[in-house]
């Protein structure tokens, strides 16, 4: 039963080099990353790439940061679908900002108002008990 | 003129179907018209109970550069902490095609801008499908394979892009009724188990996001079979006289897809209400933008 499970494991990794984007990522600094707390706006589950708006508050001054999921079929796979994003939930989000300096950037992880945590590192990786799917 | 394209000529010209060409093709003697069941009935299973079980949700190994064995590939500076993938790097390419001085030059000059952040890759903007070869390796996301009486689907979940792969024994169509379209038209038979797929009628594009080109001439030749059950192997041949001085040979390999991942629904440019990258993939639109795209 154990070599049953890492032969799954195994199986699981082979299919990493989670390339999925259909776009290039020339816009985002990978090199640099950003730590968001603040409260969703919106979280926009649609094609071709899902968008996540949360209302970030830094010294008084609040600002809208747009960041950009995958299509809908990997963020449902990761569990990341509309009924567990909602207006006004706190979360922190991580993410690989805009090179131009606007507020936005690239989808690394985020903890969700529940405190879990959902990273696209699950693409290939899935949380023990997959949701949405 | 390879064995396939006299096969099918022949065909074509004087149905010689016991010319050597082939066994006999699978599938091929459909109702005659008006005699249409409203049942399937027994028959399509047995057209298909021989052939190997390509059926199944299938993703391509190692990521989307088109022959990731023949690649340079600066580091993702992202390192583990990637979140999504966004595939090759700035300046990363495939070696080893046998371009001729032309385009390699196109392609020098491609990955030269890359490097510098400029990307020219129409998919980016929504502005094209992957469309054929680059779907076999160079485009992301599972693939649906479903087997039918004298033909193959190859579904992929980006853009529900359809391949047909038909192994009726048609020949492509011939002359001045071939046109490029994104998908090409490939026609194939069985030797043995492993199905050898002929394919032209591709618009000019490239195989992958590093921009390698290829010309309308490309001339694709496909062997695929399974290895095991859960691993499929394709070898495919290009030649193309307007791009390469030699054929280019690529491997890749298809896995299938564990159970528990089964989510295929569909990734589409088309019907979203926000794309928002624009000008080449330099540039995203954000809610906030008063011009979008513009700083």
């Amino acid at each position: 039963m154990l070599k049953k499970a890492i032969i799954a494991a195994v199986g699981l990794l082979g299919l990493a080099a989670p390339a999925s984007a259909h776009h290039s990522g020339a816009m985002f600094d990978r090199s640099k990353t950003v730590v968001l707390k603040g409260v969703i706006k919106e979280y926009q589950f649609t094609n071709p790439h899902s968008w996540i708006e949360v209302m970030v508050t830094d010294k008084g001054k609040t600002t809208q940061w747009g960041i950009e999921g995958e299509s809908p079929r990997p963020m449902r796979r990761l569990g990341l679908v509309p009924s567990v994003l909602k207006p006004g939930d706190k979360v922190t989000v991580r993410a690989h900002p805009l090179r131009d300096g606007r507020p936005g950037g690239s989808f690394i992880d985020i903890v969700l108002a529940d405190g879990r945590t959902i990273s696209a590192q699950h693409m290939f990786k899935p949380p023990a008990k997959p949701t949405g799917t | 003129m390879n064995r396939i394209q006299l096969c099918a000529a022949l065909l074509a010209a004087t149905a010689l179907v016991q010319a050597g060409c082939d066994k006999k093709p699978v599938g091929s003697a459909p109702a005659a018209a008006g005699k249409a069941s409203m049942k399937i009935g027994a028959a399509y299973g047995e057209q298909l109970a021989n052939l190997p079980n390509f059926n199944g949700e299938w993703q391509f190994t190692k990521g989307l550069m088109f022959d990731p064995d023949h690649v340079v590939n600066p580091p993702d500076p992202a390192g583990e902490d990637g979140g999504f993938s966004y595939g090759p790097q700035g300046g990363a390419h495939l070696t080893g095609i046998p371009y001729n001085a032309k385009y390699q030059k196109i392609y020098d000059d491609t990955v030269a801008k890359a490097a510098k952040g400029i990307i020219t890759d129409p998919v980016g903007d929504c502005m094209a499908p992957h469309g054929m070869p680059r779907e076999m390796g160079g485009a992301p996301g599972p693939i649906e394979i479903t087997m039918a009486p004298g033909q193959m689907w190859m579904i992929w979940d980006w853009f529900n892009a359809t391949r047909r792969i038909y192994f009726d024994g048609r020949p492509h169509p011939g002359g001045d009724d071939l046109w490029p379209t994104p998908m090409a038209h490939s026609i194939a038979k069985w030797e043995g188990d492993t199905l050898l797929i002929d394919t032209i009628g591709f618009m000019p594009g490239i195989f992958d996001r590093t921009g390698a080109p290829h010309s309308d001439k490309l001339h694709m030749s496909e062997r695929m079979r399974l290895v095991d059950p859960d691993t499929i192997e394709v070898q495919m041949t290009f030649e193309d006289p307007e791009a390469f001085t030699a054929p280019w040979k690529v491997t890749r390999t298809l896995k299938r897809r564990p159970k528990d991942l089964l989510a295929l629904m569909g990734s589409y440019c088309e019907g979203g209400n926000r794309n928002g990258i624009v000008n080449g993939s330099q540039s995203a639109v954000l809610e906030t933008d008063t011009v979008p795209g513009v700083k």
